[in-house]
């Protein structure tokens, strides 16, 4: 972010938290949404972007979601977890919908034209250098799944698919699928907890 | 509910955490865990690991023109929610049930479920508790186009529809709007247009109850609507 830019949300703005930066939202605040914007647009975006896997798609997906989290502020309940995974929450949704649609499966299928986009973002920040070791422990811990669990998750998460349609890819029944998705993710979540990852569960 | 129908349930969890459960079976799903307290923990503790899923993800950093183009709309909303004052109602996209049933707090979300239920969003009561009076008020469209954002401005009877953002008509259609009474068909409210920013004023008087509604229709406009309405709003 430029020191210089003028219009940028005051410094003061950016010493609060994300949770303490909401109520500003939800009274309409423009400066306190960009504080969130600048934080997660990131993440955000990522998230959009292996999930649609072309920039256009991910970046209509991103716009959608910051929007529809600016207009529904007064949904986000602190209870169940933090701004971040609400956001990021909303990206999931925004890309699934777009997926299911048919708006960017078309398009991925022709190939991985744009692979050469996948710039990493540089290490910036002391944060962002911690959220990149947590990437990589939360890389390993899907990588250590079984092939069988692992593979079905990120068809799901991240592809958008639904169990129907993973099962008929793998030419495997529904139930299987199904039961793959919960070990799956019951083995990750004992896996978090190891890490001393992820939110705690209330 | 029979330990059967509960196991086959519980079996889904992990697919309903991870958004790969079917329109159909979510809403059943999300029906049985309002009363199954072991599946509402259970997915407490899957989705904890769903949460993590977008941190495995490659950074790639977004254009600085998204974010151009995301504050300008948060701007010119922010706008007109102070120019409506402490009347006004938050824009609200395209409206939907939430996709995810979060497990606690259950008063809460029960609640917000009661809102939707009567067709008004959790936003409503916020922007409605300073309402400086009946003078002049501004309500969030309860649908609009993706993208856009509308809103229903009445002062003493007198309506007028604000726009941001709104998709051209499709070809050969302008947008028509309809006052409904309640139990009442759709009448014409005396205003065709294909303004995409800007104040749409209404000829019809539009009473408290009321809904204004927009459907796009053939040039000249048409006496009932043809088409599913593409604005909703309601004044209250």
């Amino acid at each position: 972010m430029s020191l210089t830019r003028r219009s940028g949300p005051a410094d003061a703005l950016r010493q609060l938290a994300d949770e303490d930066l909401m109520p500003l939202v939800r009274a309409g605040e423009a400066r306190a949404f960009e504080v969130l914007y600048e934080r997660h647009a990131t993440a955000a975006f990522s998230l959009a972007y292996r999930m649609c896997g072309t920039r256009a798609a991910a970046e209509d997906v991103t716009q959608e979601a910051f929007l529809a989290a600016w207009r529904s502020g007064a949904r986000y309940d602190r209870a169940r977890g933090s701004v971040r995974t609400w956001l990021l929450g909303i990206v999931h949704n925004r890309a699934i919908d777009a997926l299911r649609r048919g708006a960017v499966r078309e398009r991925r299928r022709t190939g991985d034209e744009d692979a050469a986009e996948r710039l990493p973002a540089p290490e910036r920040t002391e944060l962002e250098a911690a959220r990149r070791d947590e990437a990589r422990a939360l890389h390993r811990l899907i990588e250590e799944l079984p092939d069988e669990q692992g593979r079905v998750i990120e068809l799901a998460y991240f592809g958008g698919f639904t169990h129907r349609e993973i099962a008929d890819m793998l030419e495997a029944p529904i139930g299987t699928i199904k039961g793959r998705m919960r070990l799956g993710l019951e083995k990750m979540r004992v896996g978090l907890e190891g890490l001393g990852l992820g939110e705690a569960v209330r | 509910m029979t330990d059967e129908a509960h196991a086959s349930w519980a079996e889904s969890l992990g697919a309903y955490a991870l958004g790969a459960l079917p329109e159909d079976e979510r809403a059943g799903l999300e029906r049985h865990l309002q009363e199954c307290p072991s599946c509402r923990r259970e997915l407490a503790e899957l989705q904890a690991a769903v949460d993590v899923m977008p941190g495995a993800t490659p950074p790639v950093q977004p254009p600085p023109e998204l974010r151009a183009r995301i504050m300008a709309a948060v701007e010119s909303e922010a706008e007109l929610l102070r120019a409506a004052g402490a009347g006004a109602d938050r824009p609200r996209g395209r409206r939907r049930g939430p996709r995810r049933w979060f497990p606690r707090p259950l008063a809460a979300t029960a609640a917000a479920a009661a809102a939707l239920a009567a067709g008004v969003g959790v936003g409503a009561a916020i922007f409605a508790g300073g309402s400086s009076g009946p003078a002049s008020r501004t309500v969030a469209a309860q649908r609009a186009p993706a993208q856009s954002a509308a809103y229903l401005r009445v002062a003493g009877g007198r309506a007028s529809l604000v726009l941001r953002g709104m998709p051209a008509p499709p070809p050969g259609r302008v947008y028509e709007a309809w006052v409904q009474r309640p139990g009442a068909a759709p009448i014409p409210a005396g205003a065709t247009f294909a303004l995409r920013e800007g104040t749409v004023a209404l000829p019809r008087t539009v009473r408290a109850g009321d809904r204004v509604l927009v459907t796009a229709e053939p040039r000249g406009g048409s006496p009932a609507p043809t088409a599913p309405p593409v604005i909703v709003t309601r004044t209250t």
